[in-house]
């Protein structure tokens, strides 16, 4: 199954993809409304505000979880490599 | 060819280490050690280490496989436009086949070191998006009640562990989930309904 390489949720059906252009390998959740796949800082943002929307947790809590859970997807890699160093 | 060969028993006893790290923490809870595991699995010690360099990362590699799980089976009900019914139950469905490990993640989860909670969050959030995505179908469409998305979710997810961590009190036999299922989905609908 292919998954996001910004978010990591399966991606299967045509309304999965970004303006339903089925040559991106990131979904509809991680894309700006132009199509183009947000930033590191724009995913984590909307990440963050989505797990307190939906699970209520603490702000610091979600922007925390927010960003480890982009640390185990393949677009953010480098950007974890360059921080960890 | 040699290579492959190797490759595959590699690969094998990944496996068997995973599922038998699933069966011992299902069993005696996530303090239960890697002598444990080696041990049930029949494997040296050392060998555990060949394949995680640490326990929690033995423990994240459970969980989110785990997680997958739960991702896809959630995924494929919300494509198809199924019912907020169909959604909680595919939930249930899920947690039934994964239930002594869940129980045991919902009941030490707050120990565990951070990196492997970090991937329990996750996992909830993949089950708060699909579940989000449906309730505001709903919502919109005027069929419940306009309460905020997380006090929904977190009221299933009460109601589903309290269960689950008085299995004994619900369910003598331990098949909770199962007896209970269709009680608390319906219940629960019945509650946010308008
Ligand atoms: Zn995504």
């Amino acid at each position: 199954m292919k998954t996001c390489i910004s978010c990591g949720m399966p991606i299967v059906k045509l309304e999965d993809y970004p303006l339903n252009d089925e040559t991106k390998d990131y979904c509809i959740h991680c894309a700006r409304p132009d199509g183009s796949m947000q930033s590191f800082e724009e995913k984590k943002e909307s990440m963050a505000v989505f797990i307190m929307k939906t699970q209520g947790f603490d702000n610091l809590v979600a922007h925390n979880a927010a960003k480890e859970l982009m640390r185990k997807q393949p677009a953010w890699e480098s950007y974890f490599d360059i921080a960890d160093k | 060819m040699k290579q492959n060969k190797r490759q595959i028993q590699k690969e094998t006893t990944r496996k068997l280490i995973l599922q038998t790290a699933y069966e011992v923490y299902s069993k005696k809870g996530f303090s239960a050690t890697t002598n444990m595991i080696a041990k049930e699995a029949q494997i040296s010690h050392g060998n555990i280490f060949v394949h995680f360099p640490t326990v929690e990362n033995l423990q994240i590699c459970l969980l989110e496989q785990f997680g997958i799980d739960i991702n896809e089976q959630l995924h494929e009900m919300s494509e198809n436009n199924n019912s907020l019914e169909d959604i909680l139950y595919a939930h249930i469905e899920v947690l039934i086949r994964h239930q002594d490990f869940y129980k045991r993640l919902v009941s030490e989860g707050s120990s565990l070191p951070e990196q492997t909670k970090y991937v329990y969050i996750s996992i909830q959030s993949s089950v708060s998006f699909h579940l989000s995505q449906v309730i505001e179908t709903y919502q919109k469409k005027g069929k419940i009640k306009m309460l905020p998305m997380h006090f929904i979710f977190n009221t299933w997810l009460g109601l589903i562990h309290y269960y689950l961590s008085n299995q004994d009190l619900f369910a003598p036999d331990g098949s909770v989930l199962n007896r209970y299922k269709k009680e608390l989905v319906s219940n629960f609908i019945n509650l946010l309904e308008i």
